[in-house]
């Protein structure tokens, strides 16, 4: 039809306005920004790539990309894990447990973030807090959990564990429930027992899933700031001071936009470059 | 398949301590609010309050009214941005043939806005919204959140629709309908648990997400729950009880909602996961 010739176009339009004016524009203002020194806020003077040259020798921002990769990289494969496992207990469970278990699974994921960091914040308090209860009642010292460096990485590390387990089993439970039996009919009548099954059959099925798991998994954890921000802070000193983190406190803290406008097309980057890697092998799964 | 007794002890046990663990948390949030001040700080604290009081949430309700009123507004503002701009472009995108490398083009930009890091956003945006005059009103704050609510939106509604078989739009418009009448009366209505599905995610990161308005906002005007929140958190440190009763407050919403549309937000959350 003629009017389609148009309309395919005019019905996109006020996406691209969004996507233009939200998203094109602040880019190139971002980029515009990174070319100039501010002071208290305001630009001072055209200055070039000098701050991209200062930020690629900016330790602590550095230090707070490295920061995040250590986080990820310990949590993420901890809840692929445990996520596979809990689902693979849940799959062939039906009836009711199986409804009020998946309503209660779904509870972290709509609990605003920064409550969440305020209830483990709550649990980890030292002397009031839940965490000492249960340290004591093992014969432990209490550890200062929130004081230390290492103390706040590891609540942290908690904290996601309860946030984001349950978001992994679904999607995990998901791709099993998707799987076709005929595979697993094969396997019992070649007399593979159940460890073989899981290792031959569900895993090399469940790959896609885990992978796409393994993305999601990743941007959100690059991408972590509310709770943090409501349980730590970011402190003590620097030590949970992840990249969102640190880039908010150069660009409204300091009111230093150059330097903040930098970092943000490396966060980018480095953000790119991951998910482009995961996208790659998910890529070449399906081929 | 039969499965032993032990299995199924051992599974009960496991499914058991992953309920306390998840549960656990808010009742620890719950018990604070209701306790005084004075009986939180306890050591050891007691698991359950010695005498309930409901003063902090009194408390609460007197000083959050208004951001709770602003969280509305912008979630609600949002959605529905986000909806009608992101189900048009998906029905185009779904049923049109574009030049060579637009469709590319298009998924790439909206897979990148919907990966990236927020602050990216965030920090142009306080700067343009400051000259602009959008800083600190709630049309710049809906704005703001349909940038990223959109994306899923387009994303997610594509492969909605190209599920609905192109057989049905040839048949109303033959039947004389227009595209439009066609997208409204016929291919709407089909999509509906999809529309269903984006809106609800849409509304919860929304209600949920500190980030944005942290930064985009300043005062009563246009803030927003959790940036309240934030703000009682840094102001007055040793409130706990009442602290505790704001994050009630802020999530009770949310749960509710859940009962109603539980289906919707776990087919949201598990989509793309399962090819």
């Amino acid at each position: 039809m003629k009017a389609d010739r148009w309309l395919r176009y005019v019905l996109l339009v006020p996406a691209f306005v969004v996507l233009l004016a939200l998203f094109v524009y602040p880019i190139i203002y971002a980029f515009h920004s990174s070319l100039y020194t501010y002071l208290y806020g305001r630009p001072t003077g055209f200055v070039g790539f000098r701050n991209w040259g200062e930020v690629f020798g900016d330790r602590a921002f550095w230090l707070s990309i490295l920061r995040t990769l250590i986080y990820s990289v310990i949590a993420i494969p901890i809840e692929l894990v445990v996520g596979l496992g809990l689902a693979l207990l849940y799959v062939d469970l039906s009836g009711r447990l199986a409804g009020i278990l998946r309503t209660i699974v779904v509870i972290p994921f709509i609990v605003m973030p920064i409550v969440t960091g305020i209830i483990w914040k709550l649990i980890f308090l030292p002397h009031f807090g839940v965490a000492d209860v249960i340290e004591s009642s093992l014969g432990l010292k209490p550890l200062d959990w929130l004081g230390t460096a290492k103390g706040a990485t590891a609540s942290v590390i908690i904290m996601d564990f309860w946030m984001w387990i349950p978001f992994v089993f679904l999607i995990m439970l998901a791709g099993l429930q998707s799987q076709p039996d005929e595979p697993y009919e094969a396997a019992v009548v070649d007399g593979a027992n159940p460890w073989q099954r899981f290792v031959y059959v569900t895993l090399p099925l469940l790959k896609p899933t885990i992978l796409v798991a393994a993305t999601l998994r990743t941007i959100d954890a690059i991408r972590i700031f509310d709770q943090v921000y409501s349980m730590t802070g970011g402190g003590p000193g620097v030590s949970t001071e992840f990249v969102s983190l640190h880039v908010a406190q150069v660009a409204f803290n300091l009111a230093d936009f150059g330097h903040a406008s930098v970092q943000l097309f490396i966060a980018f980057g480095v953000m790119l470059v991951l998910v482009g890697f995961f996208y790659s092998l998910i890529g070449r799964e399906n081929v | 398949m039969k499965k032993g007794r032990l299995f199924k002890t051992l599974r009960a046990i496991i499914i058991t301590i992953f309920s306390v663990w998840t549960l656990f948390p808010l009742y620890w949030l719950l018990n604070t609010s209701l306790k005084t001040n004075r009986q939180v700080l306890q050591s050891p604290p007691s698991f359950f309050p010695a005498h309930v009081v409901f003063s902090s949430y009194t408390y609460v309700f007197s000083n959050f009214g208004v951001y709770f009123v602003n969280s509305i507004i912008t979630a609600l503002g949002s959605t529905f941005l986000s909806v009608i701009v992101g189900v048009l472009a998906a029905y185009s995108l779904s049923r049109f043939k574009f030049p060579k490398g637009f469709v590319a083009i298009t998924s790439f930009i909206i897979l990148a806005v919907r990966m990236m890091l927020p602050i990216v956003f965030i920090v142009p945006l306080f700067q343009i919204f400051r000259q602009t005059n959008l800083y600190n009103t709630h049309i710049g704050l809906i704005f703001a959140y349909t940038l990223v609510n959109m994306p899923f939106v387009v994303w997610l509604m594509t492969s909605y629709f190209q599920e609905i078989p192109h057989a049905l739009d040839e048949a109303a418009l033959i039947d004389g309908c227009g595209r439009l009448k066609t997208l409204w009366a016929v291919i709407i209505p089909l999509a509906s648990p999809g529309i269903a599905t984006t809106a609800v995610m849409a509304m919860i990161f929304t209600w949920n997400d500190l980030i944005f308005g942290l930064y985009l906002t300043s005062n009563s005007q246009a803030m927003t729950l959790p940036v309240s929140i934030i703000g009682f958190l840094s102001q007055y440190q040793t409130y706990w009880s009442q602290m505790a009763a704001a994050g009630v407050v802020a999530i009770v919403p949310m749960v509710i909602f859940l009962l109603f549309v539980q289906k919707y937000l776990v087919r949201g959350l598990t989509v793309g996961g399962v090819k």
